[in-house]
């Protein structure tokens, strides 16, 4: 797709794994000289959202602009003033991760303001959730989202995956299903994303793969880091409760 | 009313689901073709779920204009004989109350799901299990038990989503289906069963008086003498489902010195405590209760008069579930607890960290 424009926006169903792909792409892109911003625009989750990464993503280059305060737990249609100014008005480049399905209203409130020129939306697609499944449901749903957000969709974000059970035969399955979506959309596959660890078991791709680095996890399972993003992190209460 | 046939659904390969979508689509898959509520965090896309799928499968989805109404609307399709479902959470879930005692009173069977948040009062909506007492020591009024399943992951979700139909029709009872949000959240693959049909309605079911004796559901019995023969009816019916229905998983408990009690997500954190401290040699087991009501109280009573020289209870919450466990164990050995409050997760080696202070010195 040669030089990608500044601003990219992640749009896609509930659960495609919008928020693990823009972790992944931010971080890409915080191999460049200017240090990236992740706009986490999400108000549809209650949690498991790029906020909750946002101590690791600092720490490996990358900007996360989200509410602030208590604001960032909860689930209240708010734009940070930082976001818009990221969205409209900087030179860093952006990724912008925002809420499933209806939460795509956030990028159609703003839609007259964001320069064509400067951005591109990207649907991330993962054939294994259930509406979600099949080229001509996903191609719909593409032109739904599409209308909402008041942008075109430029390319798609081919993310087949079952969690923890994927096989690469998985993702190379999946993957047809998103690349057969594409041809009806008359657009790219951006990018093929794939856990990291199976990267190298699936072959090659007709498009450009973007490993994945899990962040979203459960308290349970490991993290990218020593701490679980999102249930550990200071200020969610100063220890346990004990009695005996 | 007629529902209408709908086409053979198989059952499914390996998706990835929600679960709170997972308890809808499980749902449907179960027969239930009508469900009531109102949007709340964190529960919302099972709501949001059934009003697309339930027209599928000529069903109906309608959000009620309150959660007061939900709960009614459930009665009434109750009384008809269809099988049917609401959810909320933590607020929401207490707005419920009047009527789920209405439905024991009226001895109607309803799957009833509560994804707890943070509380009291709106509290937050992170993940929370402190509503425990409300589910399980009976949140309305009057003397009444519900059986209160406990998945601990999505697969879960919907194995005792259909169970809870299947236990609702047997005992003329409601079931709760009591997650918290963290597990209405998160996604895990699932397999569902094949479709069932809605099944037809029950010979008591209020399906119009033509052309047999008329049917009564009420929950209204003036005199003493009729309303104690009713408790006596369902105090025996609420026996039965205690002597029948526990159901507990027990992972390394066989010679355990310390055994840890933590039901759905708790449990998840707990079991990967407790293989930590396998890992150093520590003596631990699980035992995860998959019924909270009725309390899988006899396998922790072997335990305490077996090799488990203390409990630990882990929760979120200030400790609801200790006081079953406590009662359970009787004195026999320690009950200690721990648990996070207010939407605050407990890591693995937090947890971790108690079990090693419980099993300091010479506790191994």
């Amino acid at each position: 797709m040669g030089v990608p424009p500044r601003v990219t926006i992640l749009l896609g169903h509930f659960g495609s794994g919008k928020t693990e792909v823009a972790i992944s792409l931010a971080r890409r892109l915080a191999r460049g000289n200017v240090r990236p911003c992740l706009v986490d625009l999400d108000f549809i989750t209650p949690f498991f959202r790029s906020r909750d990464a946002a101590a690791w993503l600092e720490r490996e280059g990358v900007d996360v602009i989200a509410p602030a305060g208590p604001l960032a737990e909860s689930d209240l249609p708010t734009i940070p003033g930082p976001a818009l100014r990221a969205l409209l008005s900087v030179d860093a480049p952006v990724v912008a991760d925002v809420g499933g399905d209806e939460g795509a209203r956030v990028i159609g409130s703003l839609a007259t303001r964001l320069r064509p020129s400067d951005t591109r939306a990207l649907l991330v697609v993962n054939p294994f959730r259930p509406s979600t499944r099949e080229a001509k449901t996903v191609a719909g749903y593409a032109r739904w989202v599409a209308a909402v957000a008041r942008v075109d969709v430029a390319g798609l974000v081919a993310n087949p995956h079952l969690g923890p059970a994927t096989e690469p035969e998985h993702v190379r399955n999946g993957f047809r299903v998103v690349a057969e979506t594409a041809r009806a959309l008359g657009v790219p596959v951006a990018y093929a994303a794939v856990r990291q660890d199976l990267v190298g078991g699936i072959g090659s791709l007709p498009a450009e793969v973007l490993p994945l680095r899990l962040a979203m996890r459960a308290p349970w399972e490991p993290g990218p880091n020593a701490r679980s993003p999102g249930f550990d992190t200071p200020g969610r209460g100063r220890g346990g409760f004990w009695h005996g | 009313m007629a529902i209408a046939a709908t086409q053979a659904e198989p059952a499914t390969e390996a998706l990835l689901y929600k679960g709170n979508e997972a308890l809808g689509e499980a749902a449907v898959r179960a027969g239930c073709r009508f469900f009531f509520g109102y949007p709340i965090t964190p529960q919302s896309e099972l709501p949001a779920y059934m009003a697309r799928r339930l027209p599928e499968v000529g069903g109906v989805y309608l959000q009620a204009e309150s959660e007061v109404a939900a709960i009614n609307m459930v009665l009434g399709a109750s009384a008809a004989g269809v099988r049917v479902m609401t959810s909320s959470s933590g607020p929401g879930f207490s707005l419920k109350q009047e009527g789920i005692s209405y439905l024991v009173g009226c001895e109607l069977p309803a799957v009833l799901v509560n994804i707890m948040r943070g509380g009291p009062g709106l509290g937050n909506i992170l993940p929370s299990q402190a509503d425990y007492f409300q589910a399980t020591k009976g949140g309305g009024h009057g003397d009444y038990r519900l059986i209160v399943l406990a998945p601990a992951g999505v697969q879960e979700l919907a194995d005792l989503t259909g169970l809870a139909f299947d236990l609702a029709d047997v005992y003329r009872n409601p079931v709760i289906v009591l997650g918290d949000g963290l597990l209405g959240q998160m996604m895990e693959p699932v397999r569902f069963p094949a479709l069932r049909p809605a099944p037809d309605p029950p010979d008591w079911a209020l399906t119009g008086a033509r052309g047999r004796p008329r049917r009564l559901i009420t929950s209204i019995h003036l005199a003493a003498e009729a309303l104690e023969a009713h408790n006596q009816r369902l105090q025996a019916k609420f026996a039965r489902m205690a002597e029948r229905e526990t159901r507990w998983e027990a992972v390394e408990t066989e010679g355990a010195r310390l055994v840890v009690v933590a039901y759905g997500t708790a449990s998840r954190i707990a079991r990967a405590a407790v293989e930590l401290a396998r890992e150093e040699g520590l003596p631990v087991g699980l035992l995860r209760p998959i019924t909270l009501w009725p309390f899988p109280a006899k396998p922790l009573a072997e335990l305490a008069g077996g090799d488990a020289a203390r409990f630990l209870a882990v929760e979120l919450s200030a400790g609801q579930m200790v006081e079953d466990v406590r009662l359970a164990v009787a004195g026999r050995a320690p009950v200690e607890f721990y648990g996070r409050m207010g939407g605050a997760v407990p890591t693995p080696r937090e947890i971790l960290e108690v079990i090693r202070r419980q099993l300091g010195g010479d506790g191994r």
